[in-house]
C-alpha cells in the first residue's frame, strides 16, 4: 500500500515535472519567436522612420523652394518698381538676377512635387502667370531702357502687373499651405513611427528580459536538479562505500573466525589422535611379546594355547591394528589439510605487479615432464593480461588448476591443456581448459568442497586442491566457475580484479 | 661445592594418554628421574613458583610443558616461569601438537629451550621423547649449576 502510494506520488511528481518542462519549453519558443518577429519589426520600423524623416526633409526642401520663389518674385517686383520710378542700373541687375532664378526654381519645385498632384496643378497654374508677368515686365523694362519712362509707366498701369504678382503670390501661398499641411501630416507620421518603434523596442526589451528570466530560472532549476542528483549520487556512493566496507569487514571477521575455528579443531582433533597412535604402538609392542611367546614351540606344544587365541594373535589383532593405523593416518592427513588451509588463509596477501605470461609459463613448465609422460601438452595462448595481486596465491591457484588438468586426462585421448586470459570489463579473466575426462554437472559445486572429489578415484589426492583454490580466489577478490560435462573436458574460468587492494595485516 | 641433587621432571600435560606415553618413553630411554605430573596449569605454576621442594626452592628441575591446557595458556606459564629471576635458567621443553611457525617462534621468544611437536606418527614421537631423554641425561651431569 505504502509502495503503491509512493509510486503514485512519484508518478505525479514526474508528470508535473514533465508539464513544467513542456510549458517552459513552449514559453521559451514563443518568446524567442516573438523576439525574432520584433527584431524584424524594429528593422522595418527603423527603415520606415528614416523614410518618414526623408519625407519631412523633402517637405522642408519644397517649402524652402516655395519661399525662395516668393522672395525672388517679390525682389523682381521691387526692382521693377524701382526702375520705373528712377534710373538706377542696380535695379536692373537685381531684376535680371531675380528673373533668371525663376525657371530654375520652378523646375526644382516641379521635380520635388512630382508625387503631389495638388502642387503640380498649382505649378501648372503658376507657370503661365509667371510667364505672362515676365513678358509684361520685360516689355516695360525694354521701354525704360529705351528712355521711354513715361510709356513704360503707362504700360505698367495698363498691364495690371500687380494683379499678376498678386495671383502668383496667392498660388505660392496655396502651395506653401499645402506643404505645411503635408509637413504636419508627415511629422505626425514620423513621430507615430518613432513611437511605435520605441514601443516595439520596449516590448522587445521586455521580451528579452522575460526570456532571460525564464532561461535563468530554467538554468537554475536544471543546475539545482543537477546538484541534487550529484549530491544524491555522492550520498549513494558513500553509502555504497560504507556498505562495501562493512561487508568486507564482516567477511574478514567471518573468515578469521573460520580460520580460528579450523585451527582449534585441527589441534583438538590431533591430541586424541596422538593417543590412538601412541597406544596402538603400545598394543603392537605388547602383541609382539605375546606373538613371540605364542611362537615358542614349547608353548605351542604345551596344549595351553586354544585355536581361538591362535587366530586372534596371528590374524585378528594384526588386522585390527592395521585398520586403526590406516584410519589414523588418513585422519592425520585430513587434519593436516585443514590446518594447512587455515594457515594459508591466515597468510597476509601482498599485492605486487605480476607479469602473468612468465608466471603461467613457469607453472606450465613445472608440469611439462609429467604432461609429456602422459602424452599431453600445455599450451599458453598469449597475450595475457598482467595484474597486481599476491604472487604466491596466484601461483597456487593456477598451479592447482594446471596440475588437475594434467592429472585428470581422458585415457586414450592425447591431452591438450590451454591457458588463456583476457581483460574484460575491468577484470582479468583467465581460463584453464583441458580435453580430459570432465566433470558431471551435478558435481560442479562438490568439487570445490573440502575433501570432496568427483569421478573415478584413481588419482592420489585429499580433495583439498580446488577447495583451497576457491578460498584463495575469493580472498583475491575474484570468482571461479567450471564449465564441463563428463568426458568432454573441463574449463575453469577465474575472474580476478586487475588490482588487488592491499589488505591490513590480519596475521596474529 | 657440587651438590648431588637429582633433577625433578615437572610435566604439565592435561591429556592423560599423552602423559602416560611421555612417561613410558622417557623410562624407555633409560631416564629414571622423578616425574611430577600436573594436569592443570594453575596447580603446576603454584608448585613451581612457591613449593620449597620445587625449583623455587633451588631444586634442580626440568619442565615439560604442553601448550594446550584447559585452565590457562601454556605460553602464559612459560612467560611466568621466565619472568621469575630464580627460575629463568630452569630449562623448559615445550611439547605440543602445534607445529605452527608463529607459535614456535613465540615460544622461543619467551625463552623456551626446546620445542618438540607431538607427532601422530608414533615412532617419531617415541624418537623425539628418547632424544629428549638424551638431552635430560646430558643436563643431569652439571647438577646444581642451574
Amino acid at each position: 500500500m505504502a509502495a503503491v502510494s509512493q509510486h503514485v506520488i512519484e508518478d505525479a511528481a514526474r508528470l508535473s515535472e514533465r508539464l513544467f518542462r513542456r510549458s517552459i519549453l513552449i514559453a521559451l519558443t514563443v518568446g524567442l519567436g516573438g523576439l525574432l518577429l520584433m527584431t524584424a519589426a524594429v528593422g522595418w520600423l527603423v527603415a520606415r522612420n528614416s523614410a518618414d524623416s526623408a519625407w519631412v526633409e523633402h517637405t522642408y526642401q519644397v517649402v524652402g523652394s516655395i519661399q525662395r520663389l516668393e522672395t525672388v518674385v517679390e525682389r523682381s517686383e521691387t526692382a521693377r518698381r524701382g526702375l520705373l520710378l528712377g534710373d538706377d542700373a542696380s535695379y536692373a541687375a537685381t531684376y535680371r538676377e531675380s528673373m533668371a532664378e525663376v525657371p530654375a526654381l520652378l523646375g526644382r519645385l516641379t521635380r520635388l512635387t512630382q508625387d503631389n498632384p495638388v502642387q503640380q496643378a498649382a505649378l501648372a497654374r503658376l507657370r503661365p502667370i509667371l510667364d505672362r508677368r515676365r513678358a509684361n515686365a520685360d516689355a516695360t523694362l525694354a521701354l525704360v531702357e529705351h528712355g521711354d519712362r513715361a510709356g513704360a509707366q503707362a504700360l505698367f498701369r495698363r498691364l495690371a502687373l500687380q494683379r499678376l504678382t498678386q495671383r502668383s503670390r496667392d498660388v505660392l501661398e496655396d502651395m506653401a499651405r499645402e506643404e505645411r499641411r503635408l509637413l504636419v501630416r508627415r511629422r505626425a507620421e514620423a513621430s507615430g513611427t518613432s513611437r511605435i518603434l520605441f514601443l516595439t523596442v520596449l516590448a522587445a526589451a521586455g521580451l528579452v528580459a522575460g526570456v532571460s528570466v525564464i532561461s535563468l530560472l530554467l538554468t537554475r532549476r536544471y543546475a539545482s536538479d543537477l546538484r541534487r542528483s550529484e549530491n544524491e549520487l555522492r550520498r549513494l556512493n558513500e553509502g555504497l562505500d560504507a556498505a562495501v566496507r562493512d561487508r568486507t569487514a564482516d567477511l574478514t571477521r567471518a573468515n578469521q573466525e573460520i580460520q580460528r575455528f579450523a585451527y582449534i579443531v585441527s589441534h583438538d582433533l590431533r591430541a586424541p589422535l596422538v593417543n590412538v597412535m601412541g597406544f596402538t604402538s603400545e598394543l603392537e609392542a605388547a602383541m609382539k611379546a605375546l606373538t613371540e611367546q605364542f611362537a615358542d614351540p614349547a608353548f605351542r606344544q604345551s596344549g595351553l594355547m586354544t585355536p581361538a587365541a591362535d587366530v586372534a594373535i596371528r590374524e585378528d589383532l594384526p588386522e585390527a591394528i592395521a585398520f586403526i593405523r590406516s584410519s589414523t593416518r588418513k585422519m592425520d592427513g585430513l587434519i593436516k589439510a585443514i590446518l594447512e588451509l587455515s594457515r594459508r588463509g591466515r597468510r597476509t596477501l601482498r599485492p605486487e605487479p605480476l607479469a602473468m605470461e612468465p608466471l603461467l609459463r613457469a607453472l606450465a613448465d613445472t608440469v611439462r615432464h609429467l604432461a609429456q609422460d602422459r602424452g599431453a601438452e600445455v599450451v599458453l595462448e598469449t597475450p595475457l593480461p598482467d595484474i597486481v595481486s599476491d604472487r604466491l596465491a596466484i601461483e597456487q591457484v593456477f598451479g592447482n588448476l594446471i596440475d588437475n588438468a594434467v592429472k585428470y586426462l581422458k585415457p586414450g585421448r592425447p591431452g591438450r591443456i590451454v591457458v588463456r586470459g583476457a581483460e574484460r570489463l575491468g577484470r582479468a579473466v583467465f581460463e584453464v581448459e583441458d580435453n580430459g575426462r570432465g566433470i558431471a554437472p551435478k558435481d560442479h559445486e562438490r568439487i570445490f568442497e573440502l575433501f570432496r572429489r568427483s569421478g573415478t578415484q584413481d588419482q592420489p589426492g585429499e580433495g583439498i586442491g580446488l577447495a583451497h583454490v576457491r578460498a584463495l580466489v575469493y580472498r583475491l577478490g575474484g570468482t571461479i566457475e567450471v564449465v564441463s560435462e563428463l568426458d568432454r573436458g573441463a574449463l575453469f574460468r577465474v575472474s580476478l580484479p586487475l588490482t588487488l587492494a592491499r589488505e591490513e595485516a590480519a596475521a596474529e | 661445592m657440587i651438590e648431588h641433587q637429582p633433577v625433578t621432571i615437572i610435566m604439565i600435560e592435561d591429556d592423560e594418554g599423552h602423559a602416560r606415553l611421555i612417561d613410558r618413553n622417557i623410562r624407555r630411554a633409560g631416564i629414571f628421574n622423578d616425574i611430577k605430573h600436573f594436569a592443570e596449569g594453575t596447580a603446576a605454576l603454584q608448585f613451581i613458583l612457591t613449593n620449597p621442594e620445587g625449583p623455587a626452592g633451588n631444586g634442580p628441575a626440568l619442565i615439560l610443558l604442553d601448550l594446550n591446557l584447559p585452565d590457562m595458556s601454556g605460553t602464559d606459564i612459560l612467560a611466568a616461569i621466565k619472568n621469575e629471576p630464580k627460575l629463568k635458567r630452569t630449562p623448559v621443553i615445550v611439547l605440543t601438537t602445534t607445529d605452527d611457525k608463529l607459535e614456535i617462534e613465540r615460544c622461543y621468544d619467551l625463552g623456551c629451550n626446546v620445542y618438540i611437536t607431538k607427532p601422530v606418527n608414533y615412532e617419531s614421537f617415541a624418537d623425539a621423547i628418547r632424544q629428549l631423554g638424551l638431552f635430560l641425561s646430558v643436563i643431569q651431569v652439571p647438577e646444581g649449576a642451574a
